[in-house]
């Protein structure tokens, strides 16, 4: 026999897991898992062969044990991915609403910010979009979106910055329930034919979104057909082109060195002087806090972009 | 006609798998981890575990079954994370959007107040109670069933399941004036004896 108390809890349940919305199961879906279809080794035989090897050749071998705890941004991809349509539509609309959040939306519609690059890595979607006078960069996971704005000219020719983040944390949980940390700076290309500008952003998500990561977006000359941004540590990470700009983002602070650029005359590498970029957030007392958050406090420590501008 | 390679159809198989099951994952984890931002966060990651073992998992009679054991382990070993965030967080947790939600569901039965206190003790148990009661009564699981779920014993399942009902219904009870003057006489939540199975 069913008693009472075991019936409610049924009609609880089944009552509470209808309020499920539907774009939350299409987004969790919309992730690119790629399923693992054939034997790989495991990292456990690839470093006892490793050291195996070491000791029988006498070699010095250095070996870093990735992903030994939980992956932070877990699907992400050092090349892009292809974008769903359900994907797509889900970021595009947290993104417009996000954006319209921000202080540099003031006195815009949405229909006026139009997107020019979609980068896809998995489930992380980053979309850029100008209405202008701004650009507003917005980075969306299955359970967030982070928007950076970015207002240009500003009457003397040179760009200036304002960054606002705010996190959208999702419909149950509602809006704000999370914080970013910000540095950003700019770097210029030394080749009129290749990378023009990036500007390289850390931030900092909370634990249960990803952790930090590192976002690269930058303008490029019309005859570049591809970017492969070379990492500090050295790791290829290859950017999205289109439109005039290039995308490209990691999980983590590592920096960037320079980059690899295609064009129909072959491939060059372009080098940058990262000295102009601030350090990757570190609870720096001389941040200031920024005031343009739509929710949560940011942290903004910003280089002198302008400075670096010719 | 273009025949699928061996890597393209395991691809298809578990992009069908993923379609047949990620909605139940995700009512499953929204129930057990009680936040729905929170159960998106835990079925993604627990479908790219299976992804990464997907030339194994598709191989087994039960392959939802496995994906379920993910989540559940998935969802317990972050309790204790979630359950600080939940206490740093705790208007969030209740916000008004919640409160909207569980009156809107408990409207559907006349019950609004009851309803509200029994989701409350619910959302207050331990989350390994909490999804022994999930398994148990929103699943349908068998105890044998619950017990490979939780990677326990079927001993294990019933006292879990009798503590966490007896859990509920203290915690119901323990605002006797607030339930005498709201819930109806008829009501189990006032009344309700526990089955201890």
């Amino acid at each position: 026999m069913i008693n009472q108390l075991e019936k409610d809890l049924r009609d609880l349940f089944a009552s509470r897991a209808s309020t499920v919305p539907a774009d939350a199961s299409t987004r969790v879906r919309g992730a690119s898992f790629h399923p693992r279809v054939g034997h790989r080794w495991s990292p456990k035989v690839t470093i006892g062969s490793l050291a195996g090897l070491a000791a029988t050749t006498g070699t010095v071998v250095s070996v870093i044990v990735l992903g030994s705890a939980q992956p932070a941004f877990a699907g992400w991809t050092a090349a892009p991915t292809a974008l769903s349509s359900t994907q797509g539509t889900s970021a595009s609309q947290s993104c417009q609403s996000q954006i319209m959040q921000s202080p540099e939306a003031a006195g815009t519609s949405s229909a006026d910010w139009t997107p020019v690059d979609t980068d896809t890595r998995g489930p992380y979607t980053v979309l850029v979009y100008q209405d202008g006078s701004a650009d507003a960069t917005c980075f969306n996971g299955p359970s967030f979106s982070v928007v950076n704005a970015e207002s240009s000219g500003n009457g003397n020719g040179q760009r200036s910055q304002s960054n606002s983040v705010g996190i959208d944390r999702g419909s149950s949980a509602g809006t704000g329930s999370g914080s970013s940390t910000v540095s950003v700076g700019t770097l210029v290309g030394n080749d009129s034919n290749g990378v023009t500008q990036m500007t390289v952003s850390h931030l900092d998500l909370d634990s249960a979104s990803g952790g930090a990561y590192t976002l690269v977006e930058g303008q490029i000359a019309s005859g570049v057909a591809g970017v492969t941004l070379v990492r500090s540590d050295g790791e290829d990470v290859q950017a999205t082109t289109g439109g005039g700009w290039l995308v490209a983002w990691w999980p983590g602070n590592e920096g960037i060195s320079s980059a690899e650029v295609t064009t129909s005359s072959g491939q060059a590498s372009e080098t940058f002087d990262t000295t102009t970029l601030p350090p990757p957030p570190t609870g720096d007392p001389s941040c200031s806090a920024s005031s343009g958050s739509s929710s949560g406090p940011a942290q903004v420590c910003s280089g002198d972009p302008a400075a670096a501008l010719p | 006609m273009k025949v699928p390679s061996g890597k393209e159809q395991a691809r298809e198989e578990f992009e069908k798998f993923v379609g047949s099951c990620a909605a139940d994952l995700l009512r499953t984890g929204y129930l057990v981890v009680w936040d729905l931002a929170a159960a998106e966060d835990l079925v993604q990651e627990c479908l790219f575990r299976v992804a990464r073992r997907w030339h194994k998992v598709r191989t087994m009679d039960h392959p939802t079954a496995y994906a379920r054991r993910i989540l559940i382990n998935l969802a317990l070993d972050s309790a204790a994370r979630r359950s600080r965030q939940r206490s740093e967080l705790a208007h969030h947790d209740r916000s008004a959007l919640q409160d909207r939600l569980d009156i809107g569901a408990a409207r559907q039965m006349g019950l609004i107040e009851s309803r509200m206190e029994l989701a409350h003790a619910v959302a207050a148990l331990p989350p390994r109670q909490r999804a022994a009661l999930v398994l148990r009564y929103f699943e349908d699981l068998s105890e044998t069933e619950t017990a490979e779920a939780l990677g326990c014993s079927v001993g294990t399942v019933k006292s879990t399941t009798s503590r966490a009902l007896e859990r509920v219904r203290q915690v119901i009870s323990s605002a006797p004036e607030r339930a005498d003057s709201l819930v109806p006489e008829h009501s189990s939540i006032r009344n309700g004896a526990i089955r201890h199975d």
